[in-house]
């Protein structure tokens, strides 16, 4: 279900050329912007609470729990 | 995992167009003059060859974390680099360490009854592949390891990366196996396994010239030992109306799914908003829903930026969780976490950056300063675990 939803919804309706893409490639549009900051912030969140996983971040495991 | 990581590259290259590309008259090794030849076997004249690119590092990074709440103080160093091997071949190697310290209190129907002191160190591990044999999609393997006194984990995964639709979609699929082993750390005989497989989906596809949109899925099923359960910990205690108190005990299995959409929205050059939402499932009965929104700016062109971020969550209780048990029960647990609760964090990053500062094509300096809340339905008061995280690091681009 999930991968034909995918598809569906991104497969687009619009084709930008490369040189239409300048604002896409700026920095401040990087998600997540710091991969480190963002790794250690769901890291410290998945200890706290039940749930996990679908998120931009991934690390090794830990026995936090 | 240090052999396949040194010794598949070297592979590779042996599909490789020999030095000097087609039409090369005579074969040469790399770093060595190659000959040419124009019809007279006389008039060989030697040409140097064109520099083989060489591995070189690509980007470094080091940081150091601290968090604190009323339970526990962690100090988090890591560090990580990232090599182009050329030919499409790059590896990655992290490392990053959990130095913790603190008390474990055990909260039963209505007290703190005890808390356990420690302190102990984490060490983890991970090193990475990446082979892109175009520039429309690559493919990655990947290996973490965890230690500390009373857990251990090795971690392998696969994945792989591709553009589509005129590369305006990019799809990502990666798989996880992960081998845990639980300890005590006051019984070295103790161990109770658990195997973790993860599948983890995404897409990200362009919507207009400054918005795209991701869709994100995990998949995980995790299998243990039955005397413990899944994530269930050997130290926590579960208090019975009789005053007597049984270790906790988990379903040996649990299967869990997320997923979620994101979307992020430039306004010009210089600031941007990525906003998202997450559903969460899992096989004891916890329902979880969370939304994230996060604010970029930069000034200077690019020399500062300044991010400000926002995280809630809501989760509901699994199905044998409770504030305490008149009897011993098949499956118990003392683990406030997986009571139902709400989670809130908000943060501030800041970040500058030198553009050609010496080898580098960029270097950064950055500091985040979050504060996260919890609340839990059943201890509303327990305000202990309101905490801190702070820290920062540096970043280079070579």
């Amino acid at each position: 279900m999930f991968p034909l939803l995918l598809v569906t919804l991104l497969s687009g309706c619009v084709h930008l050329a490369p040189y239409e893409r300048a604002t896409l490639m700026t920095r401040v549009m990087q998600d997540p912007y710091d991969p480190s900051e963002a790794a250690l912030m769901a890291h410290v969140i998945e200890v706290r609470e039940a749930m996990a996983g679908a998120t931009v971040a991934s690390g090794a495991s830990c026995g936090c729990r | 995992m240090w052999l396949p990581l040194v010794l598949l590259p070297s592979a590779a290259f042996a599909d490789d167009p020999p030095v000097g590309g087609p039409g090369a008259s005579v074969a040469a090794t790399p770093g060595e003059p190659r000959a040419a030849t124009s019809g007279d076997p006389a008039s060989v004249r030697v040409a140097p060859a064109p520099a083989a690119p060489a591995p070189r590092v690509t980007e470094a990074n080091a940081r150091v974390d601290h968090f604190a709440d009323g339970w526990i103080t962690v100090v988090a160093p890591g560090a990580g680099v990232k090599f182009d091997l050329t030919h499409g071949w790059t590896v990655d190697a992290a490392w990053a360490s959990d130095i913790i310290s603190g008390a474990t209190p055990h909260i039963t129907t209505d007290a703190v009854s005890s808390a356990t002191r420690f302190t102990e160190a984490r060490h983890g591990l991970t090193l990475g592949i990446d082979r892109a044999p175009s520039t429309d999609w690559s493919v990655h393997g990947s290996y973490s390891g965890s230690a500390e006194s009373d857990f251990v984990s090795h971690s392998a995964g696969v994945g792989m990366k591709a553009d589509a639709f005129g590369r305006m979609v990019t799809f990502s699929a990666d798989y996880h196996a992960r081998f845990e082993t639980v300890g005590r750390a006051d019984d070295e005989a103790y161990a109770e396994p658990a195997n973790v497989h993860t599948l983890d989906l995404g897409g990200r596809t362009i919507l207009g010239r400054s918005t795209t949109a991701t869709l994100l899925a995990t998949g995980e099923f995790e299998s243990c030992a039955e005397a413990l359960g899944c994530d269930a910990s050997p130290y926590r205690k579960v208090r019975l109306e009789d005053g007597l108190s049984l270790s906790e005990r988990h379903p040996g299995v649990r299967g869990r799914v997320a997923a979620a959409a994101r979307v992020s929205q430039a306004f010009g050059v210089a600031t941007a908003m990525h906003a998202g939402y997450r559903y969460y499932l899992d096989t004891w009965e916890v329902t979880g829903h969370t939304v994230q929104l996060s604010l970029v700016r930069s000034f200077f062109d690019d020399h500062l930026t300044v991010r400000a971020n926002g995280r809630y969550a809501r989760q509901s209780a699994a199905s044998f969780w409770g504030p305490g048990y008149a009897s011993a029960s098949e499956w118990r647990t003392g683990d406030l976490d997986l009571g139902g609760l709400t989670s809130g964090q908000g943060g501030l990053s800041v970040e500058g950056s030198l553009y050609g500062l010496g080898p580098a094509s960029r270097a950064s300096l950055s500091a985040h300063f979050d504060r996260l809340w919890l609340r839990h339905d059943v201890f509303p008061d327990e305000t202990s675990r309101d905490g801190w995280l702070l820290g920062g690091g540096i970043d280079a681009i070579f």
